[in-house]
């Protein structure tokens, strides 16, 4: 039983590492459109939609990353209370945080799920050029935000069971929390 | 009566969340979900993940991990050296001597990156030792440092006028134009401090006795050619027109990648770094404007901007006043929050009183930034400061009072921009 959850929580751990891979792809595919709407206005040639696909790949992006931001300790939050109070105090202080964390990004997982199968249902397509069917991108987001969901119950349980307020998200360093 | 109570509900709802530490895109989802279900009778869940959607997939934000992005490549390369050798022969002789590179190399590597933690973090790096090793006052260093690397707020690309922009769909092309004249006499302010400093005595043990000639000095432009020319194209792109802001970030993206190959630095391992490092960054900064964005919408159905817009309004406060009191607002907000979350948190409610007060938007943007920048260096919760404090070992409050002289400049630029407002709106009216 034990070695299971050992287990579970190291394939998790690898998802989030991959979706923020994925992620990252994304950050280099909006590159990629934003440079050949640049190239195809250079040469006159004409590509339907790029802006809008560099609009969906930025939503991918963020979304993908979600999980792996905040197991590397990215997502900001205001520390004054918090690296101020003793350690039983800040253990249970953390447990609150990532119950409302935990109810928010499920919350917020299920209802993009539901946009992006509401989409399928009636095949939305988006206004102008590209006339993507947006079931497509949407369901990548909403993808994000389910490993985003499960990372945050997964540190949840993660500090409950190692009894360490530290144990969810890394803290954030100088840099990440600017 | 109502209306109050439910206002105050809503008001303690979100500083208990954000207070405890829950973070900051979360907290403002959660808040918004109780504005709505405490407001309407909305399918709450539906619109918030249209909304959240739609924020997210805007094309406008995609210049905003596209700059990050060049932001971090160039952070990996060895641009802090360059910087200070470059810069080092030309200011050595001004009075305040090599304090000047704290200030022009922040000003440099502001233009091309939009964090000011990056930057203190990357002039430091080489000028703090250096400068230490020549017995300069420690306070000095610190302190222009700290004011210096606030730059990297305002002098464009600026993450902040990014989001700004985006929240108050204003163009960014005309916010990073507004923000260059603003950026650059705050930079002078600082250099004039320094200078006024060392003339009333300030040298004394200083041991930078090295004389440079002219030739020296040109030699020393090849150093910092790469990345003027980078800058120049970048900026000379948006501003005549020839590529958006999002364009010309992946100008900067590609130039970026030049100047990391030319020195060498571009391998594997840089390219993965940098760009996960892009990926967590713009990340973190996109759930907090789904969360705004989101917020924004809930706002709207509390009636809460109206409430406030009209009781300011009913204030009749002149606008001078009004200036003054958004800015000691911010500076307030700024010891508890980082700058995004602090206008992202508050541009529902500001906004309104803004425009009903006939500020010019643009305007606007560019004195917001230099409010936020203000709280960057001002305790508890100053970015720069803890940067400094990490890279230097000294305690907070030597640290916040050698920032202190610095903090005090910028106030007078908040008060220059007030009174001559044509510093930051004169350039991007001339578009």
């Amino acid at each position: 039983m034990n070695q299971f959850f050992t287990r579970l929580d190291k394939a998790l751990e690898r998802l989030y590492v991959w979706a923020g891979a994925a992620a990252a792809m994304f950050l280099v595919l909006v590159g990629v459109c934003v440079l050949t709407s640049i190239l195809s206005r250079l040469f006159d040639i004409y590509v339907a939609g790029v802006n809008a696909y560099s609009g969906y790949a930025m939503a991918a992006s963020s979304f993908l990353a979600l999980a792996h931001t905040f197991r590397e300790g990215g997502h900001i939050r205001v520390a004054l209370v918090r690296s101020k109070l003793a350690p039983t105090a800040k253990f249970w202080l953390e447990i609150w945080c990532l119950l409302v964390a935990t109810a928010m990004s499920s919350y917020l997982a299920y209802y993009l799920v539901y946009l992006a199968w509401i989409s399928w249902k009636f095949e939305e397509k988006s206004e102008g050029a590209a006339a993507t069917l947006l079931w497509w991108p949407q369901s990548i987001v909403a993808i994000g935000a389910i490993i985003f969901a499960v990372s945050v119950f997964h540190g949840l349980i993660r500090v409950m069971v190692r009894r360490d307020p530290d144990a969810a998200s890394a803290a954030p360093t100088a840099l990440t929390a600017k | 009566m109502a209306g109050i109570a439910l206002t105050l509900i809503f008001l303690l709802v979100l500083f208990t969340l954000l207070g405890s530490g829950v973070w900051i895109g979360i907290s403002l989802l959660a808040v918004a979900w109780v504005g709505m279900e405490l407001f309407t009778t909305r399918m709450v869940g539906d619109s918030m993940a249209l909304t959240i959607w739609s924020a997210s997939s805007s094309w406008t934000l995609t210049a905003l991990p596209l700059f990050i992005w060049m932001g971090e490549i160039l952070f990996r390369t060895k641009l802090s050296e360059n910087l200070f050798k470059g810069l080092q022969p030309w200011l050595h002789g001004l009075p305040g001597g090599l304090l000047h590179v704290n200030i022009t190399g922040s000003a440099i590597f502001a233009a091309i990156c939009g964090s000011s933690a990056a930057t203190v973090l990357t002039v430091g790096k080489m000028a703090v030792p250096e400068l230490k090793r020549r017995n300069y006052p420690e306070n000095m260093i610190i302190g222009t440092l700290a004011g210096a690397g606030t730059l990297g707020l305002l002098i464009p690309p600026s993450i902040i006028l990014i989001i700004y922009g985006v929240t108050v769909n204003e163009s960014i092309v005309k916010l990073f134009i507004a923000g260059v004249i603003p950026g650059i006499m705050l930079a002078l302010l600082f250099m004039g401090y320094v200078a006024v400093w060392d003339l009333l005595g300030g040298r004394k043990d200083r041991t930078d006795t090295a004389s440079y000639t002219m030739s020296d000095r040109f030699r020393s432009l090849g150093q910092l050619a790469p990345i003027l020319l980078l800058i120049l194209s970048i900026m000379g792109s948006i501003a005549f027109g020839y590529a958006t802001a999002t364009e010309a970030a992946v100008l900067g993206v590609v130039g970026a990648f030049a100047i990391s190959w030319q020195q060498g630095h571009l391998t594997r391992e840089s390219f993965i770094s940098s760009l996960m490092g892009a990926t967590r960054t713009s990340c973190m900064i996109a759930f907090i404007l789904a969360g705004s964005a989101f917020l924004t919408l809930a706002m709207g159905f509390t009636g809460l901007p109206r409430a406030v817009a009209e009781w300011i309004a009913h204030m009749q406060l002149t606008p001078a006043m009004l200036i003054a009191v958004l800015a000691i607002f911010y500076i307030v907000l700024g010891c508890f929050l980082d700058g995004i979350s602090s206008i992202v948190l508050t541009m529902a409610v500001v906004e309104p009183i803004a425009r009903q007060a006939g500020f010019d938007m643009i305007w606007f943007g560019v004195f917001l930034t230099i409010v936020v920048e203000i709280a960057q260096i001002t305790p508890p919760i100053g970015f720069n400061l803890f940067v400094l404090q990490g890279m230097t070992g000294r305690d907070m409050d030597f640290i916040a009072k050698a920032a202190l002289p610095m903090f005090a400049l910028m106030v007078l630029a908040v008060v220059i921009i007030s009174v001559f407002p044509g510093i930051a709106t004169w350039l991007p009216s001339k578009m």
